[in-house]
């Protein structure tokens, strides 16, 4: 009876073991990691923004030129209105498109070999641009007579002088007196122009309202293993890009997110101040 | 690296012992007549040839390697040193020897060697923990606070022990029998270690442009924080002479297994020679861009990195052109310094006839070696040369050294087979 005991408890003890197989495959420590660089805190004007068009026969259809004759490029456009309070035009912060140069490196776990990831760390707008505002202000106001009828004005919201709809805007209030004046020129009817900031007048893309023409700038992926290090450099360039109106210059930020999640605890200097030219340089190790 | 040794310097140990051997062997036997002093049978012919392999499993104690610490930033009470823990070696020890015939006594001839070497590493990129403890502090560290946030180090042990023995019975009695020994002893011991320190994240500003309008590459390159590194290394050479007991015990009645002990000490005389040197890294000014003067050394954290040399114009040129980093170097060495040891063994151990003469045997042994490894240290260092290359370097003032002596002991079990014939 005692054997049958013990070879009963020796068969328990290996059924567990049995079920263990050293070919299992461990789970993947594979993990992706994002980066953004964006620019941040910059003051820049804001503004009541919405999209307008003329339609003097009631059909829905947004005419081809204002109720003058003139032609217009875009039938439907987006409008600016500098915003006011107690008199006094008002200017927000956030975030602003800015040029810089970037430097991603990694040092693979277990080793102390950097090894350079990005190509070029040359200023390119196209690839290394920071965001664009995406950010609305409180407290936006209606068009009011600046959208007299024919025209039909759909209210956007207030917006900062750095957010892509604005910079993105084509239209001019009253083009064929502004043609060759400056943004925001007040003219001699004492009557703020309603060209957006950065719109390069008639000359630039038209769009409509909400809509991106181009997509934001992609952050930097890759796949990261457990123990691997990343160290970002960047550093912006001197003077705001073609555009872009701000009123100090803004801080540039990187932000790490693994698998979607961002990381909080980067070392480093993760936030420039905000002098010209300056720059970010950080790390962080996957644990 | 261990000197190879000449046939012509191993002459005068193997004369002087083979001529106490021949002395010797006109005395009586030393064996205590306590009624049980019959000669064994295999001592009847006229000698035997003695030969055994022995397997050691072998870990030195006190090499006292001490790459790095860890610093607690929140606590600096909780600061640790790091050392490097020796592994455990599987080591040879060989040993052959002639028994005289009439019991007279035997010649011995032992050869140990240990070799080990052992890394300690550790890299964490940005966390700027490891004091760099091997390198002159000066400088060390690429803010010049002694602490990197990655290192690697190797440390590595030798010793060569030999030996040549004249064994002579010291008593014998029904169970216990006894030997004494004289003879000739030679230790080489070498220890070294190395280690290099990174800044691999260090938080210091970015060369990027438009910082300069010279390949960044070439910034990159040039103001890239270097590694800091430091090698220390000492030989100890000596040799002496060497007396000892060994003892053997039977157990149970059938004379097939026994109990052996066996002690010796030696007192070494050699030389000492070690070596030292170091290079750590600083940033320094000069006044032009290619060629200049220095002008000063920068201080963490470097700020001179991001400016423009007219502040207010951003499109004038980078500071950071005229920067460069400069190696520290710091070296010493001495060479053939007298030195002495004393060299200790103890071993216990069951030996077993398993078949006609051979033996199987296994126990514990036990080596201490006073005094044998040095570690040589400069203390103050001044700066000298050209300040306006790329290198400086530091000389040392000899007289102003550290000799740290360091005692070793090696144990382990062990596990051979013996034969006599």
């Amino acid at each position: 009876m005692r054997q049958l005991v013990c070879l009963a408890v020796l068969a328990l003890c290996l059924i567990p073991m049995a079920g263990c197989d050293s070919e299992q495959p461990q789970g993947s420590d594979a993990q992706t990691m994002q980066v953004l660089i964006q620019a941040g805190n910059a003051s820049a004007g804001l503004y009541d923004v919405w999209e307008q068009y003329y339609d003097a026969n009631l059909d829905g259809i947004p005419d081809e030129t204002d109720p003058m004759g003139n032609f217009l490029p875009q039938p439907v456009f987006v409008a600016c209105r500098r915003a006011f309070q107690n008199g006094q035009p008002i200017s927000g912060t956030g975030k602003t498109p800015w040029e810089y140069s970037l430097e991603i490196s990694i040092i693979r776990a277990g080793t102390t070999t950097i090894e350079r990831l990005t190509t070029t760390e040359a200023l390119n707008s196209t690839f290394n641009m920071t965001p664009y505002s995406d950010e609305f202000a409180t407290g936006a106001q209606p068009p009011g007579n600046d959208c007299l009828p024919p025209a039909v004005c759909n209210s956007i919201g207030r917006l900062l002088g750095t957010n892509r709809i604005v910079i993105d805007s084509t239209y001019d209030a009253d083009p064929q007196d502004n043609m060759n004046l400056p943004v925001n020129f007040v003219d001699n009817l004492n009557r703020w122009d309603l060209a957006c900031p950065g719109s390069p007048l008639l000359n630039g893309e038209p769009r409509m309202s909400g809509t991106l023409a181009a997509p934001l700038p992609s952050p930097f992926t890759m796949g990261l293993e457990k123990g691997d290090t990343i160290l970002v450099k960047a550093r912006k360039k001197i003077g705001e890009p073609n555009g872009v109106e701000v009123f100090s210059e803004p801080t540039l930020q990187g932000l790490v997110y693994l698998n979607g999640l961002q990381i909080s605890n980067l070392t480093g200097t993760s936030v420039s101040p905000s002098d010209q030219a300056a720059g970010i340089s950080f790390s962080f190790t996957v644990n | 690296m261990i000197k190879h040794i000449s046939r012509s310097r191993w002459n005068i140990p193997i004369l002087v012992t083979a001529a106490l051997a021949v002395a010797l062997s006109g005395l009586p036997s030393a064996t205590l007549a306590q009624g049980e002093t019959e000669p064994d049978e295999e001592f009847d012919k006229l000698g035997k040839l003695y030969a055994e392999v022995e397997a050691w499993a072998v870990q030195p104690i006190g090499a006292d390697f001490k790459p790095a610490s860890l610093h607690d930033p929140t606590d600096v009470f909780n600061t640790r040193l790091l050392g490097i823990d020796p592994s455990t070696e599987n080591r040879f020890r060989f040993r052959t020897g002639y028994r005289l015939k009439d019991n007279m006594g035997e010649l011995m001839v032992t050869y140990t060697s240990m070799n080990h070497l052992d890394a300690l590493n550790r890299i964490n990129p940005g966390s700027f923990v490891y004091g760099i403890l091997l390198p002159s502090q000066r400088h060390a560290g690429v803010f010049n606070d002694g602490l990197a946030d990655a290192f690697l180090s190797e440390a590595e042990l030798k010793t060569r022990d030999f030996r040549v023995d004249f064994y002579r019975d010291a008593f014998k009695g029904h169970r216990i029998s006894s030997k004494w020994f004289v003879g000739y002893r030679r230790v080489i011991h070498e220890r070294s270690i190395d280690a290099t320190y990174f800044a691999l994240a260090p938080n210091i500003p970015n060369l990027l442009n438009p910082i300069s309008d010279i390949a960044s590459e070439t910034l990159f390159l040039r103001l890239k924080p270097r590694a800091d590194t430091a090698m220390q290394s000492g030989t100890f050479n000596g040799r002496g002479l060497e007396t000892g007991m060994s003892f053997k015990m039977n157990l149970g009645s059938s004379k097939k297994v026994w109990a052996e002990a066996d002690f010796s000490l030696a007192v070494l005389r050699g030389k000492i020679s070690s070596e030292y040197f170091s290079i750590t890294h600083r940033y320094i000014l000069r006044d032009s861009v290619s060629g200049g003067n220095f002008l000063y050394e920068l201080a963490p954290p470097y700020d001179e990195f991001e400016q423009y040399e007219n502040p207010s114009d951003p499109n004038s040129a980078a500071v950071a052109e005229r920067i460069r980093q400069q190696n520290l170097r710091t070296g010493l060495k001495v060479e053939s310094d007298p030195g002495a040891s004393i060299a200790m063994e103890m071993a216990l151990s069951l030996r077993w006839r398993v078949w006609k003469n051979l033996d199987l045997f296994g126990g514990f042994r036990q080596h201490y070696y006073e005094n044998i490894g040095v570690d040589l240290r400069p203390r103050n260092i001044a700066p000298a040369g050209n300040q306006v290359t790329e290198g400086v370097d530091l000389v040392v003032n000899n007289n102003d050294a550290t000799r740290e002596l360091k005692s070793m002991t090696y144990e382990g079990l062990f596990f051979g087979i013996a034969y006599t014939y």
